[in-house]
Protein backbone atom coordinates (compact mmCIF):
# COMPACT_ATOMS: atom_id res chain seq x y z
CA UNK A 1 0.00 0.00 0.00
CA UNK A 2 1.18 3.46 -0.92
CA UNK A 3 0.76 5.71 2.09
CA UNK A 4 -0.04 9.34 1.49
CA UNK A 5 2.54 11.57 3.14
CA UNK A 6 1.37 13.68 6.05
CA UNK A 7 0.46 17.32 5.26
CA UNK A 8 3.49 18.60 7.13
CA UNK A 9 5.79 16.24 5.23
CA UNK A 10 4.17 17.23 1.94
CA UNK A 11 4.67 20.91 2.75
CA UNK A 12 8.31 20.34 3.62
CA UNK A 13 8.84 18.51 0.33
CA UNK A 14 7.23 21.35 -1.65
CA UNK A 15 9.27 24.03 0.11
CA UNK A 16 12.59 22.20 -0.33
CA UNK A 17 13.23 23.22 -3.99
CA UNK A 18 12.70 26.90 -3.07
CA UNK A 19 15.28 26.65 -0.28
CA UNK A 20 17.80 24.86 -2.45
CA UNK A 21 17.36 27.35 -5.31
CA UNK A 22 17.70 30.34 -2.96
CA UNK A 23 20.78 28.86 -1.30
CA UNK A 24 22.57 28.13 -4.59
CA UNK A 25 21.61 31.54 -5.98
CA UNK A 26 22.83 33.34 -2.84
CA UNK A 27 26.09 31.42 -2.94
CA UNK A 28 26.69 32.16 -6.62
CA UNK A 29 26.26 35.91 -6.05
CA UNK A 30 28.27 35.98 -2.80
CA UNK A 31 31.14 34.17 -4.46
CA UNK A 32 31.09 36.85 -7.13
CA UNK A 33 30.50 34.44 -10.03
CA UNK A 34 27.68 36.69 -11.22
CA UNK A 35 27.82 40.43 -10.51
CA UNK A 36 25.13 41.68 -8.11
CA UNK A 37 23.97 44.42 -10.52
CA UNK A 38 22.99 41.68 -13.01
CA UNK A 39 21.55 39.17 -10.57
CA UNK A 40 20.97 40.43 -7.04
CA UNK A 41 21.25 37.98 -4.15
CA UNK A 42 17.99 36.68 -2.68
CA UNK A 43 18.82 38.26 0.65
CA UNK A 44 19.14 41.65 -1.03
CA UNK A 45 15.82 41.15 -2.83
CA UNK A 46 14.07 40.23 0.43
CA UNK A 47 15.46 43.33 2.10
CA UNK A 48 14.24 45.46 -0.81
CA UNK A 49 10.75 43.88 -0.69
CA UNK A 50 10.47 44.62 3.01
CA UNK A 51 11.56 48.21 2.29
CA UNK A 52 9.22 48.58 -0.70
CA UNK A 53 6.06 47.50 1.08
CA UNK A 54 6.54 50.29 3.58
CA UNK A 55 6.47 52.94 0.87
CA UNK A 56 3.00 54.57 0.57
CA UNK A 57 3.53 55.17 -3.18
CA UNK A 58 4.27 51.50 -3.84
CA UNK A 59 1.33 50.44 -1.71
CA UNK A 60 -0.84 52.54 -4.01
CA UNK A 61 0.64 50.68 -6.98
CA UNK A 62 -0.20 47.34 -5.37
CA UNK A 63 -3.74 48.52 -4.70
CA UNK A 64 -4.06 49.75 -8.30
CA UNK A 65 -2.90 46.45 -9.80
CA UNK A 66 -5.08 44.42 -7.41
CA UNK A 67 -8.10 46.56 -8.36
CA UNK A 68 -7.43 45.95 -12.06
CA UNK A 69 -7.12 42.20 -11.46
CA UNK A 70 -10.22 41.86 -9.33
CA UNK A 71 -12.46 44.18 -11.36
CA UNK A 72 -11.51 42.55 -14.69
CA UNK A 73 -11.91 39.09 -13.20
CA UNK A 74 -15.32 39.94 -11.75
CA UNK A 75 -16.61 41.33 -15.06
CA UNK A 76 -15.35 38.27 -16.96
CA UNK A 77 -16.80 35.88 -14.36
CA UNK A 78 -20.28 37.39 -14.43
CA UNK A 79 -20.52 37.83 -18.20
CA UNK A 80 -18.84 34.47 -18.87
CA UNK A 81 -21.19 32.53 -16.61
CA UNK A 82 -24.37 34.26 -17.78
CA UNK A 83 -23.47 33.98 -21.46
CA UNK A 84 -22.20 30.43 -20.94
CA UNK A 85 -25.53 29.39 -19.45
CA UNK A 86 -27.42 30.85 -22.39
CA UNK A 87 -25.11 29.27 -24.97
CA UNK A 88 -25.33 25.90 -23.22
CA UNK A 89 -29.10 25.86 -22.82
CA UNK A 90 -30.54 27.95 -25.67
CA UNK A 91 -29.55 26.48 -29.06
CA UNK A 92 -30.44 29.71 -30.89
CA UNK A 93 -27.99 31.71 -28.78
CA UNK A 94 -25.37 29.04 -29.37
CA UNK A 95 -25.74 29.22 -33.16
CA UNK A 96 -25.91 33.00 -33.07
CA UNK A 97 -22.93 33.81 -30.89
CA UNK A 98 -20.53 30.87 -30.76
CA UNK A 99 -18.85 31.46 -34.17
CA UNK A 100 -18.38 35.13 -33.33
CA UNK A 101 -16.89 34.35 -29.92
CA UNK A 102 -14.48 31.79 -31.38
CA UNK A 103 -13.45 34.30 -34.06
CA UNK A 104 -12.75 36.94 -31.42
CA UNK A 105 -10.84 34.42 -29.33
CA UNK A 106 -8.43 33.74 -32.21
CA UNK A 107 -7.16 37.33 -32.01
CA UNK A 108 -4.32 37.55 -29.49
CA UNK A 109 -5.47 39.83 -26.68
CA UNK A 110 -1.95 41.24 -26.39
CA UNK A 111 -2.34 42.61 -29.90
CA UNK A 112 -5.61 44.29 -28.99
CA UNK A 113 -4.18 46.03 -25.95
CA UNK A 114 -2.86 49.12 -27.84
CA UNK A 115 -6.32 49.68 -29.30
CA UNK A 116 -7.86 49.50 -25.85
CA UNK A 117 -5.50 52.27 -24.73
CA UNK A 118 -6.67 54.43 -27.66
CA UNK A 119 -10.33 53.73 -26.96
CA UNK A 120 -10.39 53.81 -23.19
CA UNK A 121 -7.42 55.96 -22.34
CA UNK A 122 -4.46 55.57 -20.00
CA UNK A 123 -6.62 55.23 -16.90
CA UNK A 124 -7.72 52.12 -15.05
CA UNK A 125 -10.59 51.37 -17.49
CA UNK A 126 -8.44 50.12 -20.36
CA UNK A 127 -6.55 47.75 -18.00
CA UNK A 128 -9.75 46.36 -16.49
CA UNK A 129 -11.18 45.73 -19.95
CA UNK A 130 -8.00 43.98 -21.08
CA UNK A 131 -8.08 41.68 -18.03
CA UNK A 132 -11.78 41.00 -18.57
CA UNK A 133 -11.12 40.11 -22.22
CA UNK A 134 -8.30 37.73 -21.33
CA UNK A 135 -10.29 36.08 -18.50
CA UNK A 136 -13.55 35.83 -20.40
CA UNK A 137 -12.81 32.90 -22.68
CA UNK A 138 -11.67 30.25 -20.18
CA UNK A 139 -14.60 31.10 -17.94
CA UNK A 140 -17.07 31.00 -20.83
CA UNK A 141 -15.81 27.70 -22.24
CA UNK A 142 -15.90 26.01 -18.85
CA UNK A 143 -19.34 27.45 -18.11
CA UNK A 144 -20.71 26.07 -21.39
CA UNK A 145 -19.37 22.57 -20.69
CA UNK A 146 -20.49 22.86 -17.07
CA UNK A 147 -24.09 23.77 -17.83
CA UNK A 148 -24.19 21.01 -20.44
CA UNK A 149 -22.69 18.40 -18.10
CA UNK A 150 -25.90 17.67 -16.23
CA UNK A 151 -26.58 14.00 -15.62
CA UNK A 152 -29.52 12.89 -17.81
CA UNK A 153 -30.85 10.77 -14.94
CA UNK A 154 -31.05 13.83 -12.69
CA UNK A 155 -33.03 15.61 -15.40
CA UNK A 156 -35.41 12.66 -15.66
CA UNK A 157 -35.85 12.74 -11.89
CA UNK A 158 -36.74 16.43 -12.04
CA UNK A 159 -39.14 15.73 -14.89
CA UNK A 160 -40.86 13.03 -12.83
CA UNK A 161 -41.28 15.64 -10.08
CA UNK A 162 -42.78 18.05 -12.66
CA UNK A 163 -40.09 20.62 -11.93
CA UNK A 164 -40.13 23.94 -13.77
CA UNK A 165 -37.17 24.87 -16.03
CA UNK A 166 -36.03 27.43 -13.44
CA UNK A 167 -36.10 24.78 -10.69
CA UNK A 168 -34.09 22.45 -12.88
CA UNK A 169 -31.57 25.24 -13.47
CA UNK A 170 -31.12 26.31 -9.87
CA UNK A 171 -31.46 22.93 -8.15
CA UNK A 172 -29.61 20.71 -10.63
CA UNK A 173 -27.83 22.39 -13.55
CA UNK A 174 -26.17 25.11 -11.51
CA UNK A 175 -24.67 22.64 -9.08
CA UNK A 176 -23.47 20.36 -11.85
CA UNK A 177 -21.79 23.35 -13.49
CA UNK A 178 -20.14 24.56 -10.28
CA UNK A 179 -16.94 22.45 -10.45
CA UNK A 180 -16.47 23.57 -14.07
CA UNK A 181 -17.07 27.22 -13.21
CA UNK A 182 -14.52 27.02 -10.42
CA UNK A 183 -11.98 25.37 -12.73
CA UNK A 184 -12.45 28.12 -15.31
CA UNK A 185 -12.13 30.82 -12.66
CA UNK A 186 -8.95 29.24 -11.36
CA UNK A 187 -7.41 29.46 -14.82
CA UNK A 188 -8.70 33.02 -15.25
CA UNK A 189 -7.39 34.42 -11.97
CA UNK A 190 -3.83 33.54 -12.98
CA UNK A 191 -4.35 35.08 -16.43
CA UNK A 192 -5.66 38.24 -14.72
CA UNK A 193 -2.24 39.02 -13.33
CA UNK A 194 -0.63 38.70 -16.75
CA UNK A 195 -3.33 40.94 -18.21
CA UNK A 196 -2.96 43.59 -15.53
CA UNK A 197 0.84 43.82 -15.86
CA UNK A 198 0.59 43.84 -19.65
CA UNK A 199 -1.96 46.65 -19.55
CA UNK A 200 0.26 48.69 -17.26
CA UNK A 201 3.28 48.09 -19.49
CA UNK A 202 1.50 49.65 -22.43
CA UNK A 203 0.74 52.92 -20.83
CA UNK A 204 0.15 53.73 -17.24
CA UNK A 205 1.59 55.92 -14.56
CA UNK A 206 0.39 53.60 -11.86
CA UNK A 207 0.46 49.94 -10.95
CA UNK A 208 3.19 47.34 -10.47
CA UNK A 209 3.65 46.94 -14.23
CA UNK A 210 4.54 50.58 -14.70
CA UNK A 211 6.83 50.36 -11.64
CA UNK A 212 8.76 47.60 -13.39
CA UNK A 213 9.26 49.85 -16.43
CA UNK A 214 10.33 52.83 -14.29
CA UNK A 215 12.86 50.72 -12.37
CA UNK A 216 14.11 49.18 -15.57
CA UNK A 217 14.73 52.72 -16.82
CA UNK A 218 17.00 53.45 -13.89
CA UNK A 219 18.75 50.03 -14.10
CA UNK A 220 17.32 49.19 -10.67
CA UNK A 221 17.56 45.40 -11.03
CA UNK A 222 16.94 44.69 -7.35
CA UNK A 223 13.86 46.92 -7.58
CA UNK A 224 12.52 44.92 -10.56
CA UNK A 225 13.09 41.68 -8.67
CA UNK A 226 11.23 43.12 -5.70
CA UNK A 227 8.18 43.83 -7.89
CA UNK A 228 8.41 40.32 -9.35
CA UNK A 229 8.31 38.90 -5.83
CA UNK A 230 5.29 41.04 -4.98
CA UNK A 231 3.49 39.93 -8.16
CA UNK A 232 4.30 36.33 -7.40
CA UNK A 233 2.91 36.70 -3.87
CA UNK A 234 -0.28 38.25 -5.26
CA UNK A 235 -0.55 35.42 -7.78
CA UNK A 236 -0.04 32.65 -5.25
CA UNK A 237 -2.47 34.21 -2.79
CA UNK A 238 -5.24 34.64 -5.36
CA UNK A 239 -4.67 31.15 -6.73
CA UNK A 240 -4.71 29.68 -3.23
CA UNK A 241 -7.88 31.59 -2.42
CA UNK A 242 -9.61 30.30 -5.57
CA UNK A 243 -8.46 26.78 -4.77
CA UNK A 244 -9.90 27.05 -1.28
CA UNK A 245 -13.21 28.44 -2.55
CA UNK A 246 -13.34 25.65 -5.14
CA UNK A 247 -12.90 22.96 -2.53
CA UNK A 248 -15.44 24.55 -0.23
CA UNK A 249 -18.14 25.07 -2.86
CA UNK A 250 -17.70 21.95 -4.99
CA UNK A 251 -16.80 19.66 -2.14
CA UNK A 252 -18.48 16.59 -3.63
CA UNK A 253 -16.29 16.50 -6.68
CA UNK A 254 -12.69 17.56 -7.15
CA UNK A 255 -11.99 16.05 -10.53
CA UNK A 256 -12.84 18.42 -13.32
CA UNK A 257 -10.18 19.50 -15.71
CA UNK A 258 -10.05 23.08 -16.79
CA UNK A 259 -10.32 23.64 -20.52
CA UNK A 260 -9.69 26.60 -22.76
CA UNK A 261 -6.31 27.68 -21.45
CA UNK B 1 -53.30 2.14 -39.06
CA UNK B 2 -54.38 4.48 -36.30
CA UNK B 3 -57.92 5.74 -36.64
CA UNK B 4 -58.94 9.13 -35.27
CA UNK B 5 -59.82 9.69 -31.73
CA UNK B 6 -61.91 7.69 -29.43
CA UNK B 7 -63.28 10.75 -27.72
CA UNK B 8 -64.95 8.75 -25.00
CA UNK B 9 -61.61 8.77 -23.16
CA UNK B 10 -61.64 12.25 -21.74
CA UNK B 11 -58.05 12.15 -20.69
CA UNK B 12 -56.68 15.52 -19.64
CA UNK B 13 -53.37 14.14 -18.54
CA UNK B 14 -50.16 15.23 -20.31
CA UNK B 15 -50.83 12.26 -22.51
CA UNK B 16 -54.00 13.90 -23.77
CA UNK B 17 -52.57 14.46 -27.24
CA UNK B 18 -51.49 10.88 -27.38
CA UNK B 19 -54.94 9.85 -26.29
CA UNK B 20 -56.36 11.48 -29.38
CA UNK B 21 -55.14 8.52 -31.36
CA UNK B 22 -56.68 5.18 -30.73
CA UNK B 23 -55.70 2.23 -32.83
CA UNK B 24 -58.76 0.52 -34.18
CA UNK B 25 -59.43 -3.10 -34.91
CA UNK B 26 -57.60 -4.63 -31.98
CA UNK B 27 -58.85 -7.88 -30.61
CA UNK B 28 -60.53 -7.17 -27.29
CA UNK B 29 -58.39 -8.07 -24.33
CA UNK B 30 -59.72 -9.16 -20.98
CA UNK B 31 -59.44 -5.59 -19.75
CA UNK B 32 -61.89 -4.39 -22.38
CA UNK B 33 -64.70 -6.39 -20.87
CA UNK B 34 -65.65 -3.75 -18.36
CA UNK B 35 -68.16 -4.12 -15.61
CA UNK B 36 -70.11 -0.84 -15.62
CA UNK B 37 -71.03 -1.18 -11.92
CA UNK B 38 -67.48 -1.60 -10.67
CA UNK B 39 -65.60 1.45 -9.36
CA UNK B 40 -63.15 2.74 -11.97
CA UNK B 41 -59.67 1.33 -11.50
CA UNK B 42 -56.93 3.58 -10.19
CA UNK B 43 -55.14 3.33 -13.50
CA UNK B 44 -56.64 2.31 -16.81
CA UNK B 45 -54.37 1.83 -19.80
CA UNK B 46 -55.81 1.06 -23.23
CA UNK B 47 -53.94 0.18 -26.43
CA UNK B 48 -50.89 2.12 -25.34
CA UNK B 49 -48.19 2.09 -28.01
CA UNK B 50 -44.85 3.71 -28.57
CA UNK B 51 -43.27 3.73 -32.01
CA UNK B 52 -39.85 5.15 -32.68
CA UNK B 53 -39.18 6.38 -36.19
CA UNK B 54 -35.88 5.11 -37.54
CA UNK B 55 -34.01 6.77 -40.36
CA UNK B 56 -32.27 3.66 -41.59
CA UNK B 57 -34.90 0.97 -41.19
CA UNK B 58 -38.56 0.34 -40.51
CA UNK B 59 -40.02 2.08 -37.45
CA UNK B 60 -39.47 0.26 -34.18
CA UNK B 61 -42.40 -0.52 -31.92
CA UNK B 62 -41.08 -0.21 -28.38
CA UNK B 63 -44.48 -0.99 -26.89
CA UNK B 64 -47.47 -2.38 -28.78
CA UNK B 65 -51.06 -1.99 -27.69
CA UNK B 66 -50.65 -2.46 -23.95
CA UNK B 67 -53.97 -2.62 -22.11
CA UNK B 68 -54.40 -3.21 -18.40
CA UNK B 69 -56.05 -1.95 -15.23
CA UNK B 70 -54.34 -1.39 -11.92
CA UNK B 71 -56.31 -1.12 -8.68
CA UNK B 72 -55.41 1.35 -5.96
CA UNK B 73 -52.78 -0.08 -3.65
CA UNK B 74 -51.80 -2.91 -5.98
CA UNK B 75 -48.20 -4.02 -6.36
CA UNK B 76 -47.56 -4.85 -10.02
CA UNK B 77 -44.31 -6.25 -11.35
CA UNK B 78 -43.35 -6.09 -15.02
CA UNK B 79 -40.96 -8.79 -16.20
CA UNK B 80 -39.62 -9.48 -19.65
CA UNK B 81 -36.44 -9.85 -21.67
CA UNK B 82 -34.12 -6.90 -22.21
CA UNK B 83 -35.38 -4.50 -24.84
CA UNK B 84 -39.01 -5.55 -24.54
CA UNK B 85 -40.15 -2.03 -23.71
CA UNK B 86 -40.62 -2.32 -19.94
CA UNK B 87 -39.02 1.04 -19.21
CA UNK B 88 -40.78 2.69 -22.14
CA UNK B 89 -44.12 1.49 -20.77
CA UNK B 90 -43.25 2.73 -17.27
CA UNK B 91 -42.09 6.13 -18.53
CA UNK B 92 -45.25 6.58 -20.59
CA UNK B 93 -47.43 5.79 -17.57
CA UNK B 94 -45.39 8.30 -15.56
CA UNK B 95 -45.81 10.99 -18.20
CA UNK B 96 -42.06 11.15 -18.85
CA UNK B 97 -42.45 10.00 -22.44
CA UNK B 98 -45.28 10.83 -24.83
CA UNK B 99 -47.17 7.82 -26.16
CA UNK B 100 -47.64 7.33 -29.89
CA UNK B 101 -51.20 6.15 -29.39
CA UNK B 102 -53.53 4.83 -26.75
CA UNK B 103 -54.89 6.20 -23.50
CA UNK B 104 -53.75 6.36 -19.91
CA UNK B 105 -56.39 7.35 -17.43
CA UNK B 106 -56.06 7.78 -13.71
CA UNK B 107 -59.13 7.61 -11.47
CA UNK B 108 -60.38 11.17 -11.09
CA UNK B 109 -57.72 12.49 -13.44
CA UNK B 110 -60.34 13.75 -15.88
CA UNK B 111 -60.90 16.63 -13.50
CA UNK B 112 -57.23 17.20 -12.81
CA UNK B 113 -54.78 19.05 -14.96
CA UNK B 114 -51.90 16.65 -14.54
CA UNK B 115 -51.21 13.01 -13.86
CA UNK B 116 -51.17 12.10 -10.18
CA UNK B 117 -48.20 12.73 -7.96
CA UNK B 118 -45.47 10.42 -8.96
CA UNK B 119 -42.66 8.76 -7.04
CA UNK B 120 -39.84 7.41 -9.16
CA UNK B 121 -36.99 5.06 -8.27
CA UNK B 122 -34.32 4.34 -10.86
CA UNK B 123 -31.73 1.62 -11.31
CA UNK B 124 -29.20 3.96 -9.69
CA UNK B 125 -30.13 6.03 -6.69
CA UNK B 126 -29.61 9.33 -8.61
CA UNK B 127 -29.12 11.30 -5.41
CA UNK B 128 -27.87 14.85 -5.82
CA UNK B 129 -24.30 14.62 -4.51
CA UNK B 130 -24.24 18.16 -3.09
CA UNK B 131 -27.22 17.49 -0.84
CA UNK B 132 -27.30 15.57 2.42
CA UNK B 133 -29.60 12.57 2.73
CA UNK B 134 -32.27 14.71 4.41
CA UNK B 135 -32.05 17.45 1.77
CA UNK B 136 -32.18 14.82 -0.99
CA UNK B 137 -35.31 13.32 0.50
CA UNK B 138 -36.74 16.84 0.78
CA UNK B 139 -36.26 17.55 -2.94
CA UNK B 140 -39.82 16.63 -4.04
CA UNK B 141 -41.24 18.80 -1.23
CA UNK B 142 -39.21 21.78 -2.45
CA UNK B 143 -39.93 21.25 -6.13
CA UNK B 144 -43.65 20.88 -5.63
CA UNK B 145 -43.85 23.75 -3.18
CA UNK B 146 -45.31 21.70 -0.33
CA UNK B 147 -45.08 23.03 3.25
CA UNK B 148 -41.50 22.58 4.47
CA UNK B 149 -42.29 21.90 8.12
CA UNK B 150 -44.63 18.98 7.47
CA UNK B 151 -42.36 17.87 4.65
CA UNK B 152 -39.35 17.64 6.89
CA UNK B 153 -41.28 15.63 9.48
CA UNK B 154 -42.41 13.27 6.76
CA UNK B 155 -38.85 13.06 5.37
CA UNK B 156 -37.43 12.16 8.78
CA UNK B 157 -40.17 9.57 9.30
CA UNK B 158 -39.40 7.96 5.92
CA UNK B 159 -35.64 8.04 6.48
CA UNK B 160 -36.39 6.11 9.65
CA UNK B 161 -38.69 3.73 7.75
CA UNK B 162 -35.98 2.87 5.21
CA UNK B 163 -33.51 2.31 8.05
CA UNK B 164 -31.29 5.36 7.57
CA UNK B 165 -31.84 7.11 10.93
CA UNK B 166 -28.63 8.74 11.98
CA UNK B 167 -27.54 9.29 8.38
CA UNK B 168 -29.73 12.37 7.73
CA UNK B 169 -26.76 14.70 7.50
CA UNK B 170 -24.44 12.41 5.53
CA UNK B 171 -23.67 13.06 1.89
CA UNK B 172 -24.38 10.38 -0.74
CA UNK B 173 -20.67 9.64 -1.27
CA UNK B 174 -20.48 8.65 2.39
CA UNK B 175 -23.13 5.91 1.93
CA UNK B 176 -23.01 2.41 0.44
CA UNK B 177 -24.94 1.61 -2.74
CA UNK B 178 -27.75 -0.08 -0.82
CA UNK B 179 -28.09 2.85 1.56
CA UNK B 180 -28.19 5.29 -1.36
CA UNK B 181 -30.95 3.27 -2.97
CA UNK B 182 -32.93 3.26 0.28
CA UNK B 183 -32.56 7.03 0.47
CA UNK B 184 -33.92 7.28 -3.06
CA UNK B 185 -36.93 5.15 -2.03
CA UNK B 186 -37.57 7.56 0.85
CA UNK B 187 -37.33 10.45 -1.63
CA UNK B 188 -39.84 8.75 -3.93
CA UNK B 189 -42.37 8.53 -1.08
CA UNK B 190 -41.93 11.85 0.71
CA UNK B 191 -44.49 13.87 -1.24
CA UNK B 192 -47.09 11.15 -0.69
CA UNK B 193 -47.36 10.12 -4.34
CA UNK B 194 -50.31 7.98 -5.32
CA UNK B 195 -48.18 6.05 -7.81
CA UNK B 196 -44.70 4.66 -7.32
CA UNK B 197 -42.73 3.72 -10.43
CA UNK B 198 -39.63 1.59 -9.87
CA UNK B 199 -37.37 0.85 -12.83
CA UNK B 200 -35.15 -2.07 -11.80
CA UNK B 201 -34.34 -0.41 -8.49
CA UNK B 202 -32.22 -3.27 -7.18
CA UNK B 203 -30.32 -4.11 -10.37
CA UNK B 204 -27.11 -2.49 -9.20
CA UNK B 205 -27.04 -4.32 -5.86
CA UNK B 206 -25.41 -7.63 -5.02
CA UNK B 207 -27.60 -10.71 -4.53
CA UNK B 208 -27.74 -10.64 -0.73
CA UNK B 209 -28.44 -6.93 -0.56
CA UNK B 210 -31.10 -7.45 -3.18
CA UNK B 211 -32.99 -9.98 -1.09
CA UNK B 212 -32.94 -7.85 2.01
CA UNK B 213 -34.03 -4.82 -0.03
CA UNK B 214 -36.99 -6.85 -1.34
CA UNK B 215 -38.02 -7.62 2.22
CA UNK B 216 -37.61 -3.93 3.10
CA UNK B 217 -39.64 -2.85 0.12
CA UNK B 218 -42.47 -5.19 1.04
CA UNK B 219 -42.45 -3.77 4.56
CA UNK B 220 -42.46 -0.18 3.25
CA UNK B 221 -45.23 -0.99 0.80
CA UNK B 222 -47.30 -2.61 3.55
CA UNK B 223 -46.80 0.51 5.68
CA UNK B 224 -47.64 3.02 2.94
CA UNK B 225 -49.98 1.08 0.63
CA UNK B 226 -48.86 2.84 -2.52
CA UNK B 227 -49.81 1.64 -5.96
CA UNK B 228 -46.54 0.32 -7.36
CA UNK B 229 -45.32 -0.51 -10.85
CA UNK B 230 -42.05 -2.38 -10.43
CA UNK B 231 -39.76 -3.47 -13.26
CA UNK B 232 -37.41 -6.34 -12.54
CA UNK B 233 -35.37 -9.02 -14.26
CA UNK B 234 -35.73 -11.33 -11.30
CA UNK B 235 -38.78 -13.56 -11.49
CA UNK B 236 -38.48 -14.67 -7.87
CA UNK B 237 -38.30 -11.03 -6.80
CA UNK B 238 -41.45 -10.31 -8.80
CA UNK B 239 -43.27 -13.29 -7.23
CA UNK B 240 -42.13 -12.31 -3.74
CA UNK B 241 -43.34 -8.72 -4.03
CA UNK B 242 -46.30 -8.58 -6.38
CA UNK B 243 -50.03 -8.98 -6.43
CA UNK B 244 -49.89 -9.51 -10.16
CA UNK B 245 -47.08 -9.93 -12.66
CA UNK B 246 -47.21 -8.51 -16.19
CA UNK B 247 -45.16 -10.71 -18.49
CA UNK B 248 -43.84 -8.89 -21.55
CA UNK B 249 -42.30 -10.27 -24.72
CA UNK B 250 -39.90 -8.66 -27.15
CA UNK B 251 -40.70 -8.45 -30.87
CA UNK B 252 -43.57 -7.80 -30.69
CA UNK B 253 -43.28 -5.81 -27.46
CA UNK B 254 -46.50 -6.83 -25.84
CA UNK B 255 -47.88 -7.83 -22.48
CA UNK B 256 -48.43 -11.50 -23.25
CA UNK B 257 -49.86 -12.53 -19.89
CA UNK B 258 -50.91 -11.23 -16.51
CA UNK B 259 -50.14 -13.71 -13.74
CA UNK B 260 -51.80 -13.30 -10.33
CA UNK B 261 -49.64 -14.25 -7.33
CA UNK B 262 -51.81 -16.18 -4.87
CA UNK B 263 -49.39 -16.00 -1.92
CA UNK B 264 -50.65 -14.65 1.41
CA UNK B 265 -49.12 -11.52 2.94
CA UNK B 266 -46.95 -10.67 4.71
CA UNK B 267 -44.49 -12.83 2.83
CA UNK B 268 -41.18 -14.05 4.13
CA UNK B 269 -38.10 -15.19 2.29
CA UNK B 270 -38.83 -18.77 3.46
CA UNK B 271 -42.00 -18.67 1.40
CA UNK B 272 -39.91 -18.45 -1.77
CA UNK B 273 -39.34 -22.17 -1.36
CA UNK B 274 -43.05 -22.96 -0.95
CA UNK B 275 -44.79 -24.98 -3.70
CA UNK B 276 -47.16 -22.08 -4.54
CA UNK B 277 -44.28 -19.71 -4.98
CA UNK B 278 -42.29 -22.21 -7.03
CA UNK B 279 -45.30 -22.88 -9.22
CA UNK B 280 -45.75 -19.18 -9.82
CA UNK B 281 -42.08 -18.72 -10.75
CA UNK B 282 -42.28 -21.70 -13.10
CA UNK B 283 -45.42 -20.32 -14.72
CA UNK B 284 -43.84 -16.93 -15.40
CA UNK B 285 -40.68 -18.58 -16.64
CA UNK B 286 -42.53 -20.80 -19.08
CA UNK B 287 -44.50 -17.79 -20.34
CA UNK B 288 -41.28 -15.90 -20.93
CA UNK B 289 -39.65 -18.78 -22.80
CA UNK B 290 -42.68 -19.92 -24.79
CA UNK B 291 -43.24 -16.38 -26.07
CA UNK B 292 -39.98 -16.09 -27.84
CA UNK B 293 -38.10 -14.87 -24.81
CA UNK B 294 -34.34 -15.32 -24.89
CA UNK B 295 -33.55 -16.64 -28.37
Amino acid sequence: MNKRPLPATRLAISVLPFIVLAAVWELVVRLGWIPAFVLPAPSAVVTRVLHDIQQPALRMDIAFTLSVILAGFAIATITGIVLGAFIALVPAVDHLLSPLIVAIQTIPKVAVAPLLIIWFGFGIESKIILVALIDFFPILVNAVSGFRATDARQLLLMKALRATPLQVFFKVRGFNALPFLMAGMQVAIVLSIIGAVLGEFLGSARGLGSQILQRQGSMDVIGVFSILVLLSIIGMSLNGLMHWVHRRLAFWRQASDAVGL
Amino acid sequence: MAAPADLAHRSRTPMAEAAALHSAGNAPTHADREDPDAAPPFLRVRDLSKRYASRSSAPVDAVEAASFDVQRGEFISIVGPSGCGKSTLLNMVGGLLPATSGTIQFAGAATEQAAPRLGMVFQDAVLLPWRTVLRNVMLPIEVQGLPRGDGEQQARRLIDLVGLSGFEDKYPFELSGGMQQRASIARALVHDPSLLLMDEPFAALDALMRESMSVELQRIWAATRKTVLFITHSISEAVFLSDRIFVMTARPSRICAIVPVPLARPRTMDMSASPESMRCVAQVKSLLFSNGGPP
